[in-house]
């Protein structure tokens, strides 16, 4: 299929990636500002266990079990849990950042492989195979997928611009933060409400072992492209949320031109191209400074 | 102006973060900012972090960074508008950076990072100025330069304590000294606080040979 026949159902595609896109691109400025990027990855990961979780009780409330916001809310619940875990096992020295990272991350997503273990024995769960879930399957997006995305995506920018000063000076610099007053710890649990949020509005999309990608790599483009223009964090986290648009467009118009190339796999490769063509500029200007 | 000084290890960065509650603490005595708790004090303490702990590929510009300091002010959902400007520019100018408002934090020189914590603590309006190595890893020129505004706010009421780690420079930067060494070893004056046998005590080498 070419790209000037799109269908009713590509438009919708298109447009939820799009939106999705750009609001991986503006959460992923702070979150990548914040160090964070990796609990975005153990976030993806630690929402397989809640999917399938959810899937098992929307099929026992006979709601279906393919029912979006309620897998959406499952894979969000036990993300949120995984990203909590991070952060206790993170404050016990022993273990270290990392450590709690990688962890929680196989943990999590272990947890999940047994679990959908479970949903594939079930008469309902067998055409819905955990391969689409892991490297996502944008195509297969209906009507009310796309609706449920762009209220997730809709509430979680309205929230991110309405704490970003907060939220920026917490990445900034920590401490001052705490002697100003700031509520650090709950600006960090927004921060990782806004994560989840951004992270299982993607899940669908680009699976939810590629979607950290889709967070951090347009928004270290956009901070590349930021040194290179002398960006502040306004311009830096809209150029990312315009790098993540563009990526996820570009990935929609890869599937269909050449079949059998999954949607998500093909919209992080584009931000990860991007992202690699960026570092030039930010080692120019870096030059540049010191000469 | 007062220099907390002392052996590495000697507990001063943490006796400042613990009197502004980021670090817990065990004491029996009661921490007291004006006579009050921290909590309802924040407003009058500026408290300026070492240059090493901050991410300075931050995407902001020096004003952006001036203007944070007034961010607690501002509350939540308001914007930085034009009076939290001019105030981030008077301070930027207070430091001698008028002309590098608009830079990029990541291409300041260390020194001029420095200064723009500085500038950030002004719009406080701050009556106490804590500092931990405001001189670490700056150069001469930017020292002196840092120390003469450092001097100007305390003849205008500012009160300044300091973590210092370079004994040499003491005398000229600061006029009273606390040496620290896990207890207070001495405190007054510096003439009187840094004496041979303080100092001695506070960083353990004697005098005498051993016999």
């Amino acid at each position: 299929m070419s790209a000037g026949s799109l269908g009713a159902n590509t438009l919708g595609v298109l447009a939820g990636c799009v939106l999705f896109g750009a609001l991986a691109g503006a959460v992923g400025t702070f979150v990548l500002a914040r160090r964070r990027a990796l609990v975005a990855d153990v976030a993806g990961h630690a929402a397989l266990p809640g999917i399938a979780l959810a899937f098992l009780a929307g099929e026992a409330l006979g709601l279906g079990g393919r029912t979006p916001w309620l897998l959406l809310a499952g894979g969000a619940c036990t993300a949120l849990l995984a990203a909590w875990c991070v952060a206790i096992l993170s404050r016990w020295r022993r273990v270290g950042a990392d450590g709690a990272l990688a962890v929680s991350l196989a943990g999590f997503f272990g947890l999940g492989a047994v679990l959908f273990s479970v949903v594939q024995s079930h008469p309902a769960g067998s055409q819905g195979g955990l391969r689409t879930l892991l490297l996502g399957s944008a195509a297969a997006m209906g009507h009310s997928e796309v609706l449920t995305l762009a209220a997730l995506a809709c509430a979680t920018l309205v929230l991110l611009v309405a704490f970003s000063k907060e939220l920026a000076l917490v990445a900034f610099d920590e401490e001052f933060a705490r002697t100003a007053g700031l509520p650090v710890r709950r600006l960090d649990l927004l921060l990782t409400l806004l994560l989840v949020a951004a992270v299982v509005a993607g899940m669908q999309l680009a699976g939810i072992v590629l979607v950290v990608a889709m967070l951090i790599a347009p928004a270290a483009a956009a901070r590349n492209i930021g040194v290179w223009t002398q960006g502040r964090l306004g311009g830096v986290t809209c150029i990312a949320a315009l790098i993540g648009a563009l990526s996820a467009a570009i990935g929609v118009f890869a599937s269909r031109s050449t079949a059998g190339v999954p949607t998500g796999a093909a919209m992080t490769l584009a931000a990860a191209a991007t992202f690699l063509a960026t570092i030039p500029l930010a080692r120019t200007a870096d030059r540049s400074a010191r000469a | 102006m007062t220099a907390l000084i002392g052996p590495n290890g000697a507990g001063k960065s943490t006796l400042i973060k613990s009197l502004l509650g980021l670090v817990p603490f065990v004491t029996a005595e009661r921490i007291a900012f004006f006579g009050a708790d921290f909590a309802s004090t924040r407003q009058r303490v500026a408290y300026i972090p070492q240059r090493s702990q901050i991410d300075w590929n931050f995407p902001a510009s020096s004003l952006d960074i001036v203007a944070m300091g007034r961010y607690a002010q501002l509350g939540l959902f308001r914007r930085v508008g034009r009076e939290t400007r001019d105030a981030a520019r008077a301070a930027l100018a207070a430091v001698g950076l008028a002309d590098a408002e608009r830079t990029q934090i990541g291409a300041l020189s260390g020194g001029q990072q420095q200064r723009v914590l500085v500038a950030r603590a002004l719009v406080q309006d701050a009556e106490l100025l804590l500092l931990d190595e405001p001189f670490a890893n700056v150069d001469a020129f930017t020292e002196t330069r840092l120390a003469e505004v450092l001097q100007r706010l305390r003849a205008d009421g500012t009160t300044i304590l300091a973590v210092h780690h370079d004994l040499r420079s003491v005398r000229s930067h600061f006029d009273s000294a606390i040496l620290l060494s896990n207890t207070i070893v001495a405190q007054g004056a510096v003439a009187e606080a840094m004496t041979d046998a303080k100092l001695a005590q506070a960083y353990g080498f004697h005098a005498e040979p051993r016999a």
